[in-house]
């Protein structure tokens, strides 16, 4: 640091800033004896009460050159302290209290106060003030300046006020050295002309003479006068949009619409339905809440209506509420009939709304509770104030009764009946009745298919009910132009109040017999209370026990005894009866066996039917066949072995066992042992079937042993032939022979047969041959064809006759190697051929390659370049193979395996397999799951619902949880290359017609950047057109950034057609489907250029469909 | 709400939710029977005479341990509570258990017992 400067700023304790060393600390001061009061030192410290002496003055004009004083000019910076303005002013310079501010606290030094007066210039000072400051500094020249030390003045640069000057003034350069800078100070000032931007500042010298003015009072007028008139009010600001700057609470969103006043007799017929859909026309509804009077549950008709809005943005809100506000707030809103106030819920409206709603319609007071009640006799006066006597209510007689199944729902209580036509034929409804009888203490309505009911708990308040409103209360008509109709209500008596027979026996008798319809008058309960605290004691005591007793009976009856029952009635706890019981059981098994055994083990002779009747002691359904009656010779006898046991007895024996006529079988008992008489045997239809039976088991016998035993048989044959002479019964020749097919048969005799049977006659109009015989009648006759040709031998032997003919017939033997090997190398080319073609067509789809294509001489490449059409690219050209059939899911094998034949017949057939080719695993290639539409659908509803759940949790709206509603009902597709152009979109599943697909997503620009768009594309090379009008104005580009949707190619005869609809109030672009689309087609749509009218910039259309317009 | 409000309920209300009938419930199960062999409780005593009881219309019908258990129990719950349990007194050493539980219920002590429970709470 120069010497230039040297004043050094001091901190409270003396040190600055810059000092390396603390600072030394003065020597204290010895204490004076009797020092003066510190207030009265400290009071003069600073300020003294006397006028100063000399007055203060401006600076003089004009620059200072000197001090007056004989002192250098003052220091170029000043360092005094700022305790004015005045201390900037050169050669004013005031007396630094610092000087003496910290000996003035710290030292008990007496010393004057110090004067905090404006020395004056000595140029500027008259006479008499420079006689004041010589007087002055006479003064403080007496004056012991306690920092008047070597050190201090080393360090700190004072003013010396026995001096008047400071101390190293004149070591001080003049701060305005060269008078650069003007005498009196400068102010800047902007250039007048120069750039706002970057100013020009300039000096100009301060006019310390010229009296400063007030620039408000002397301001010029203003350039240009305002024709505008005075306004009386002020101007309202425009509403400043609400955004997260905002300061303070969002504007309102909910309006609150309560019915007017004046109004209240058809409010009842709006319902909250009606007013939602009125005030959803504003905006958008998130809460929609009615409220009802807590007192009664009646509807207070008060709604709270609060607007949303999709983006989520507070302004769109408000300002929907607003505008709903402010349509009704000149005019009242009418809604059906009824006049509605709509008013922002600000500051807590609503709920000053509701409690004057409730305030308006206050509930019917309750009764005052009786202490003591006693009960009315008929004919006494009413002691209890109920308002009628016993009397007045007997005359209300039993007119109408309950029905039957009401009379256990509304028990004893009185009710208020309207008879259900009139209440129908009007269309007065139970909320009618619910509004008009707000005002009494009803319990519940009853809505039967005879009437409406309105039951009461209090006798006294149906009855006031009844003589306050039948035939004075109206409710409006709605069905007679809302005329309004009388009700007429009839009071139906509780049960107990009916006088019935068996009165007699009633307990609620009274003494003189009668029992009146007070006595039925519900007592209001007690409210008991109890003198003392025994008292109150004693009579818990009374209900403890009882309960006890309950308890204890509960107790036994369901933990002691019903367990106890249970679990001795375990048969493990009587193993005796057990025992007893397995002995009973053992010793039934035992007679049954037994009875069984003898069964089995009976003899024939003279119980020949005890046999049979042991045998058909089970009755099974074959025995109740009813062939059996006649006999069972048609019973099959499958797996039956050969007898070779002769003899009538033996068959008769088998009879006897086996069949048995059904008359017999069900007249006996299964346990009787009677036998039936002799003569049964000998009847017609035993005999008889015991002549069928010998028959067939003769037959059989005779199919089974005819190779082997032919003389055994004979013996069969000759009874057979004698039985068979008496045989009455037909039998089936045939039955036997497809017997002996079954029996006999080997697979060689069944081919036999079934070539056999190419030979059976046919009954045609005319003969045909055996085997066709247009196998000559081709161009090509192949080996293998020739080979297959010869049938029989009577072929080869006509064909050896006309070989024989020729010359080298008789040369060529079937031996001869040669021979054998061309033949095999023929078969095998033929085959090779046959299998290699078969691959090809598969590797092909199906598509045979056109023989056209087929260059037998040459190469390909020899023949030079030539355009092949694109009918026949589709023979090698998977992708351009498309077909335009119907979707046909249920016979689609069928339709394949025709087009297989039409493919093979004629190749003109095309088939779309191209995307099985290209996209062999589309899920991978488009990243989703092919879930059937049913289940998207459902996935998407419940996504829509969990997202919905999630904006109401949070409650603030945001843009994370908006959803892209077109985006769920995506199908599934996939793009793969096309046959019409490039690529093109395919549906992955069948989609139905009508059906939304997918939505065209791109760019959202407005029309004249798509306009320079389409120009710079079309410069750059891109001859496709993304672009999409959505309306007028704006446009969607799916060129660089889109969906999949792109890819959708044009065709004339489009299965899909695009739709703009509204989502969010933003216009998007949809596909929909025109009709049934299959699994793997193509998508399009008609894209509706505009046909150019220059042949040269048209361009063709490659759609293939049946009505292509070309280009 | 009802209607009445008897401080009398409300005093037993609150005399059972401090558990005092459940003891006295218990007291009165496990009250020992002199007449009994070893002086067994009175639940014991029941369960027993019901054995006894059980086996005895088994006795009569021994079919009734091989039909369904959970019916032929409930026919002979019915009839051991037909006449206030008087099977149970019909049997050998039965006791008349309406009886008893009516004198437990009105023996002096209890009530004590109970007003002292009940003082306690009004205070």
């Amino acid at each position: 640091m120069s010497n230039y400067y040297k004043r050094i700023p001091t901190g409270p304790n003396g040190a600055h800033r810059y000092q390396q060393h603390p600072p030394r600390v003065p020597e204290p001061r010895p204490r004076e004896e009797n020092p003066a009061p510190y207030s009265s030192r400290v009071a003069g410290y600073r300020w003294r009460t006397e006028p100063a002496p000399m007055p203060i003055r401006a600076p003089p004009a004009g620059p200072r050159t000197d001090n007056r004083y004989g002192v250098r000019p003052a220091a170029a910076y000043d360092s005094g302290p700022r305790y004015g303005s005045e201390m900037r002013y050169r050669g004013y310079e005031r007396e630094d209290p610092r000087a003496y501010h910290q000996s003035a606290r710290y030292s008990s030094a007496t010393r004057r106060p110090y004067q905090s007066t404006i020395v004056p210039r000595s140029d500027s000072v008259s006479s008499s003030a420079h006689d004041a400051a010589a007087a002055r500094r006479e003064a403080f020249a007496a004056v012991n300046l306690r920092y008047d030390k070597e050190y201090f003045r080393e360090h700190y640069h004072y003013f010396d006020p026995r001096i008047g000057r400071l101390i190293h003034a004149a070591e001080m350069g003049n701060w305005n050295d060269g008078n650069k800078f003007p005498q009196n100070g400068f102010v800047t000032v902007v250039e007048k002309g120069s750039d706002p931007a970057h100013p020009l500042y300039k000096m100009r010298d301060r006019t310390l003479n010229k009296k400063s003015t007030d620039p408000r009072v002397t301001a010029e007028e203003p350039s240009s006068q305002s024709r505008r008139k005075a306004r009386d009010k002020l101007t309202l600001l425009g509403r400043i949009s609400y955004d997260k700057y905002s300061i303070g609470p969002p504007p309102p969103c909910e309006i609150v619409v309560y019915p007017n006043g004046s109004a209240t007799g058809n409010v009842i017929n709006v319902q909250d339905v009606m007013v939602k859909n009125y005030f959803k026309k504003f905006g958008e509804i998130s809460h929609f809440e009615s409220f009802s009077d807590p007192n009664n549950a009646l509807p207070l008709h008060v709604f709270l209506i609060k607007y949303t809005s999709p983006n989520g943005k507070v302004n769109d809100a408000a300002k929907a509420a607003y505008m709903a506000m402010k349509r009704h707030e000149n005019k009242t809103c009418i809604l059906m009939g009824t006049s509605f106030v709509v008013v922002l819920n600000k500051d807590d409206r609503l709920a000053s709304i509701k409690k004057q709603i409730m305030e308006e319609n206050p509930p019917p007071p309750l009764p005052a509770p009786a202490k003591t009640m006693a009960p009315v006799m008929s004919g006494q006066t009413d002691p209890n104030g109920i308002g009628e006597t016993a009397n007045e209510f007997s005359r209300y007689k039993q007119i109408r009764r309950l029905p039957p199944d009401l009379v256990k729902t509304v028990g004893d209580k009185p009710a208020l009946y309207v008879s259900k036509i009139f209440a129908s034929g009007h269309g007065i409804t139970l909320q009618d009745f619910r509004y008009k009888l707000k005002n009494y203490r009803y319990s519940r309505f009853i809505d039967h298919a005879s009437g409406i009911y309105i039951i009461f708990n209090d006798m006294k308040e149906a009855v006031k009910c009844v003589r306050r409103e039948s035939k004075k209360m109206t409710i409006k008509s709605r069905t007679r132009r809302r005329a309004p109709v009388i009700i007429k209500l009839t009071l139906i008596l509780p049960s107990s109040a009916e006088t019935s027979r068996f009165s007699g026996f009633d307990k609620d008798v009274k003494a003189n017999g009668v029992r009146g319809v007070a006595s039925a008058i519900p007592q209001p309960k007690k409210d008991i209370s109890y003198n003392t605290t025994e008292e109150l004691v004693q009579a818990a005591v009374g209900y403890i026990l009882r309960d006890l007793e309950t308890a204890l009976n509960t107790d036994i009856r369901r933990r002691i005894i019903g367990p106890a029952v249970f679990d001795t009635l375990n048969p493990i706890n009587f193993p005796e009866l057990m025992v007893k019981r397995e002995q009973e059981k053992q010793r039934e098994i035992e007679a049954q066996q037994k009875m069984a055994s003898d069964h089995d083990g009976g003899k024939l002779n003279g119980n020949l039917l005890t046999d049979s009747v042991n045998e058909t002691k089970t009755i099974t359904k074959e025995d109740l066949d009813i062939f059996n009656l006649y006999g069972g010779y048609l019973k099959p006898r499958g797996g039956k072995k050969r007898r070779r046991s002769s003899g009538p007895h033996s068959s008769e024996k088998r009879l006897k066992l086996e069949l048995k006529p059904i008359a017999h079988l069900l007249n006996e008992d299964s346990l009787s042992r009677e036998t039936t008489p002799f003569t049964d045997l000998t009847s017609p239809s035993v005999h008889g079937s015991e002549k069928a039976e010998e028959y067939s088991s003769s037959n059989e016998e005779e199919a089974l042993d005819e190779a082997f035993d032919d003389d055994f048989m004979k013996e069969d044959n000759i009874e057979y032939v004698e039985r068979r002479k008496t045989e009455t019964e037909a039998t089936t020749p045939e039955g036997a022979e497809s017997k002996y097919d079954a029996l006999d048969e080997t697979e060689k005799q069944i081919e036999q047969e079934a070539l056999s049977a190419i030979y059976n006659p046919t009954a045609t109009l005319y003969p045909e041959p055996v085997y066709p015989d247009d196998l000559f009648g081709r161009d090509n006759i192949t080996f293998t064809l020739f080979q297959d040709s010869i049938k029989d031998d009577e072929d080869l032997s006509i064909l050896k006759t006309v070989l024989n003919g020729g010359d080298d017939a008789a040369s060529v033997t079937k031996n001869d190697p040669l021979v054998q090997y061309k033949t095999w190398k023929i078969k095998d080319d033929e085959l090779n051929a046959e299998e290699t073609e078969q691959l090809q067509m598969k590797l092909n789809d199906g598509i045979p390659f056109d023989p056209t294509l087929k260059w037998t001489d040459g190469s390909f490449k020899a023949h030079g370049f030539m355009e092949i059409p694109d009918k026949l690219k589709v023979c090698y050209l998977p992708h351009r193979r498309r077909i335009h059939q119907p979707l046909n899911t249920v016979d689609h094998h069928n339709e394949e395996a025709s087009n297989e034949m039409d493919n093979a017949g004629n190749g003109t057939a095309q088939r779309d397999e191209s995307v099985k080719a290209d996209s062999v695993e589309p899920a991978s290639v488009t990243g989703q799951e092919i879930l059937s539409s049913r289940d998207n659908r459902a996935q998407n509803r419940r996504f829509q619902q969990d997202i919905e759940a999630q904006k109401a949790a949070i409650g603030t709206e945001s843009d994370l949880l908006s959803l892209n509603q077109l985006n769920k009902r995506k199908k599934p597709v996939t793009f793969a290359r096309s046959a019409i152009h490039n690529w093109g979109l395919y549906a992955l599943e069948p989609i139905a017609a009508k059906e939304m697909i997918i939505e065209y997503v791109g760019e959202r620009i407005r029309q004249p950047v798509a306009e320079m768009r389409e120009m710079r594309y079309l410069k750059s090379g891109i001859g496709s057109s993304y672009l999409f009008r959505v309306d007028e104005n704006n446009v969607i580009d799916a060129t660089k950034r889109g969906g999949i949707a792109r890819f959708i190619n044009h065709c004339c005869d489009p299965s899909c057609t695009a739709k703009i609809i509204k989502v969010g109030g933003k216009r998007r672009i949809v596909i929909y489907a025109l009709r049934d689309i299959g699994k793997n087609e193509e998508l399009t749509y008609d894209y509706k250029f505009e046909r150019e009218q220059d042949d040269e910039e048209r361009l063709p259309c490659h759609c293939g469909a049946p009505t292509c317009k070309g280009f | 709400m009802p209607d009445s409000i008897d401080p009398a309920k409300k005093l037993a209300e609150k005399f059972k939710q401090q558990g005092y009938l459940d003891q006295l419930k218990r007291d009165v199960l496990t009250t020992p029977i002199a007449m009994r062999e070893n002086a067994s409780p009175l639940e014991q005593t029941i369960k027993d005479l019901v054995v006894e009881v059980v086996k005895d219309v088994v006795a009569n019908d021994e079919d009734l341990i091989f039909k369904n258990r959970a019916a032929t129990s409930a026919q002979v719950e019915s009839q051991i509570f037909k006449g206030g349990y008087r099977k149970l007194n019909e049997v050998e050493n039965g006791i008349n258990l309406e009886e008893f539980i009516q004198e437990a219920i009105k023996d002096p002590k209890l009530i004590a017992s109970i007003k002292t429970n009940l003082e306690s709470l009004v205070d």
